[in-house]
């Protein structure tokens, strides 16, 4: 035993080393924060742009309109035609894509190295003269897809609209994850063009976003590059910092969902703390501790040993204003999902009182620092994680701090955080097959 | 002092945005060179082929064991998947849970799964836990014990799982579609999980005998890429892989595939539902196909990519779907051509028309001499990207042993890909695509489209259900 812990020692020094990456971070006169980590193992280069603006920022009546928006970036700005955005990269050989969260919207491209200077072309034309091209046709056009996108992932999904569901019990009608980031049909169909451009001149400024370049290019070449096309866009209006509002459940809350599917499934949620505390870490290891892998505490009870669970996940929520950790639990065919949630409190309890194992915290922390070095294989993976540290944090080259936030947990830290937050009022949704309300837990 | 400087910013600036005509494209610099990977060989004395890529980027180890069995040689739908999922729940070393602790303490992962043709076992592992992770993989591959114990678990929850299955509109339009296209019996027509009846039927026996007749090291191939040199990985399988026994690998035969003489429509009702899934298409064509290159710039421009017409005619200009697109299964065997798109329900009948008017199209006419420049681009251009990561370089290299390519396959790609020509593609669409003889599937809100669906007449209909049985 001893030896192999002596082993682990030794792997966790050399872990620490290689999660330094080398960064250079400044700024353009306009506000526009860039980022360059070079690393010339494969011709290519990820282009990774984060706007600080997410569903969170919108406005009641109008939810889903950051995500509807991020699709309207892809239609073409002044000097990019109508779908050429997409034509261009991917006759580069490149992928592209973005995505939208409560609290960010982010566009990226990983193209080979010698389309670079396209590549900033682009990301700039879109961020400085998206208006000029702006029509209501694509707005109707893209209003379509995006109600489509709801459709394909909440409405015809299987226990897909959950989440909303669960949102709702958990945030008070004004906080802003009360909605979901697809948002709700009717205020999509409600989005108009000034709505666009009032968006756009709010948050589509170079003082409300960063650029992260990664991957084999020339630095003192794409500085310039970076000045030519981004240092005339005109800086916006300042935007607001972003208020941590942490939610509380006053007390226990349920509700049940009958659904067309086959299996009950039981979710779970106590509310946390914001991506930002001190807590955030333990949190995580908390969630690992419950449901990560088959010998985690409620796998081995609900699934592998009673075998009234088909399968089982924890996950930590951490977002920038609130946060929450989630609990789910998908019954085998008629199980009664009050046993299930009687069986998840009772296993929480426990580690409450009676705290964790030195091999269970172990085990934690050492798949947190394997990951963190598989999350850095890819250069679209690293521009992305220092582009969400940069945002989140101001600090783009946190990987080697993020690591000793994990190493440094002691074992007596997990059940007092544990204790601080799941020992509180929470929210359960029961999604029961139709008809079958006798499941649901209350 | 500071008015001066404020004053040249204002210049700066101001010659900055007279300067840059941002309506011209920049220029492209050259291509730089792409080095692919150097593949180091070896074979063990029981006949399992080694290939290593050295990878010194990171210290992490990824490994690949392709077998050489799939869902080709079951006895009964759903054994090929069964076996790899019980691989890892019982050793004669060790217990399922132990299994499951040893390997999330190293934080390392260890998947086995089985496709059409190939079985495959994937391992991702920091450099510092190689040895210790290989052991473990070593075990799981060499000594399974198959216990019953954990059998009779298993199967309830593949049982449970299959039943979920009917719950995704998605699984379920291309599961009754592979059944449609290849019968019952023809393996490419299974479900890779089984169904409820089979599962039912499969005993822990059929297991061990899968097991038994297609693990085999002679019928193996390990893939290594990462920080690691030629010399640990000898000692390793030597250590570890050399006592695993080969043996003769059974032969397997292949049903005869229905042909589909005029265009068939299957609807499965899902009610409610918000959108139809659209699945089209038929049998298409071998991996080994001598015409393989000019049907994937084909695919690539009906519906290969973002910007291919399917998606472009169904998302971006009429906005009927989130994303609709289209693609050549080609295994060992021929597989399935298939177009495949959810749409809103009110509009499932003028998607069909869109769908049914690109198919025709592209056996009809000529491709662009645009497009297929765009397709060869974004093939040849992509090249890099999938040499990145151990993990892609990994699949790479698979790709070739599954499949039977030469090891300079990536090498020739550009010169293959550039020397088709429009006519090429127009003669591969003609020889290889047949609408008017294509399965249609769609499952969706039936009282609401299956009227309009009818009225189109593209084929006999006919209403099924979830599990693609017929309904009178």
């Amino acid at each position: 035993m001893k030896k192999v812990v002596v082993l682990f020692l030794i792997a966790s020094q050399f872990l620490v080393a290689q999660t330094k990456l080398k960064i250079e971070k400044y700024v353009l006169k306009n506000g526009l924060q860039v980022i360059l980590h070079e690393d010339k193992s494969v011709p290519l280069v990820a282009v990774n742009v984060w706007y600080h603006v997410g569903s969170a920022r919108e406005k009641i009546k109008r939810t889903g309109f950051a995500h509807l928006f991020e699709h309207m970036m892809f239609q073409g700005s002044q000097n990019i035609g109508d779908d050429k955005h997409f034509e261009m990269v991917q006759d580069a050989g490149g992928n592209l894509n973005g995505s939208t969260t409560n609290d960010r919207t982010n566009y990226f491209e990983t193209v080979p190295s010698q389309f670079l200077e396209m590549a900033l072309w682009l990301e700039s034309d879109r961020m400085g003269f998206l208006l000029p091209a702006m029509t209501q046709a694509k707005l109707d056009n893209q209003r379509d897809v995006v109600k489509n996108e709801r459709r394909q992932r909440v409405d015809n999904q299987p226990y897909g609209r959950s989440f909303e569901n669960i949102q709702w019990m958990m945030y008070e009608k004004n906080h802003p994850y009360n909605w979901p980031v697809i948002g709700y049909m009717e205020d999509l169909s409600a989005a108009s063009l000034d709505d666009v451009k009032e968006f756009f001149s709010f948050y589509y400024a170079p003082n409300n976003a960063s650029l992260v370049i990664a991957g084999d290019f020339d630095k003192e070449q794409t500085k310039i590059w970076v000045e030519k096309y981004f240092g005339g866009i005109s800086k916006g209006k300042e935007v607001e910092v972003v208020k941590e509002i942490q939610a509380e459940n006053i007390e226990n809350k349920f509700s049940t969902l009958e659904d067309r599917v086959q299996l009950p499934q039981l979710m779970l949620s106590f509310q946390t703390s914001p991506l930002k505390s001190e807590d955030d870490a333990v949190v995580d290891v908390i969630a690992d501790i419950l449901a990560g892998g088959k010998t985690s505490r409620l796998y081995k009870t609900l699934v592998y040993e009673k075998q009234i669970a088909q399968s089982v996940s924890a996950f930590n929520y951490s977002r920038e204003i609130s946060g929450a950790l989630f609990v789910t639990v998908m019954g085998k065919p008629n199980q009664n999902l009050n046993e299930l949630k009687e069986i998840v409190l009772s296993e929480i309890n426990k580690l409450v009182a009676d705290g964790i194992t030195e091999r269970e915290l172990q085990r934690a922390k050492n798949s947190v620092k394997a990951n963190n070095i598989f999350q850095i294989q890819s250069i679209s993976g690293k521009a992305d994680q220092i582009n969400a540290y940069n945002t989140f944090y101001g600090k783009p080259n946190m990987f080697e701090e993020e690591l000793n936030k994990y190493t440094k947990i002691k074992i007596n830290e997990v059940n007092k955080v544990a204790s601080k937050y799941l020992t509180k009022p929470f929210v359960a949704l029961s999604v029961v097959p139709m008809g079958k309300k006798e499941l649901e837990a209350k | 002092m500071k008015k001066v400087l404020i004053l040249l910013f204002v210049v700066f600036n101001f010659l900055n945005s007279q300067v840059l005509d941002r309506s011209l494209k920049p220029q492209t610099l050259a291509t730089p060179k792409l080095k692919l990977p150097v593949m180091q060989k070896a074979k063990l004395n029981n006949g399992l082929q080694i290939i290593l890529v050295e990878h010194h980027e990171l210290p992490v180890v990824q490994m690949q064991m392709v077998l050489n069995c799939g869902l080709l040689q079951e006895n009964i739908s759903g054994v090929a998947n069964l076996t790899a999922n019980m691989l890892d729940e019982g050793t004669t070393k060790r217990t399922a849970l132990e299994i499951a602790d040893d390997i999330s303490f190293l934080g390392s992962n260890i998947n086995i799964n089985s496709s059409n043709d190939a079985s495959f076992a994937t391992v991702l592992t920091i450099k510092e836990n190689l040895e210790s992770t290989f052991e473990i993989f070593s075990d799981i591959i060499l000594h399974p014990t198959f216990p019953e114990k954990e059998w009779d678990r298993i199967k309830k929850q593949q049982l449970a799982s299959l039943q979920q299955q009917k719950d995704m509109p998605a699984f379920v339009a291309s599961n009754i579609f592979s059944k449609t296209l290849f019968g019952d019996e023809h393996p490419y027509g299974r479900n890779s999980s089984g169904t409820i009846e089979s599962v039912n039927k499969i005993t822990i026996d059929d297991l061990k005998n899968y097991y038994k007749e297609n693990y085999l090291p002679n019928q193996s191939t390990l893939i290594i890429v990462g920080d690691v040199k030629i010399e640990e990985v000898q000692k390793l399988v030597n250590k570890y892989l050399g006592k695993w026994e080969n043996g003769i690998a059974k032969s397997f035969t292949i049903s005869q595939t229905p042909t589909i003489e005029s265009t068939k429509i299957i609807l499965i009702d899902k009610p409610q539902a918000a959108q139809s899934e659209i699945r089209v298409g038929h049998i298409g064509v071998a991996r080994n196909n001598e015409d393989f290159f000019a049907l994937t710039l084909l695919n690539t421009i009906l519906g290969g990519q973002f910007t291919s017409r399917i998606n472009m005619n169904l998302r971006e200009s009429k906005g009927y779907t989130y994303g609709a697109r289209s693609g050549f299964a080609m295994n060992k065997y021929p597989g399935a051509f298939t177009i495949s798109a959810p749409v809103k329900s009110s509009v499932t009948d003028s998607s069909l028309i869109e769908i049914m008017k690109e198919f025709n199209l592209i056996i009809s006419e000529n491709v662009t001499e645009k497009e297929l420049q765009l397709a060869k681009n974004s093939i040849i251009r992509s090249l890099p990207q999938g040499f990145e990561t151990p993990s892609q370089i990994a699949s790479q290299i698979s790709n070739l042993v599954v499949n039977n390519l030469p090891d300079d396959y990536y090498n020739t790609l550009v010169e293959k890909y550039s020397a088709i020509s429009m006519e090429e593609i127009l003669r591969v669409g003609k020889k290889y695509l047949s609408p008017n003889k294509s399965a249609i599937v769609i499952v969706g809100d039936l009282p609401l489209i299956k009227e309009s669906i009818a009225k189109l007449n593209f084929g006999n209909i006919i209403v099924a259900d979830s599990d693609g049985n017929k309904i009178k």
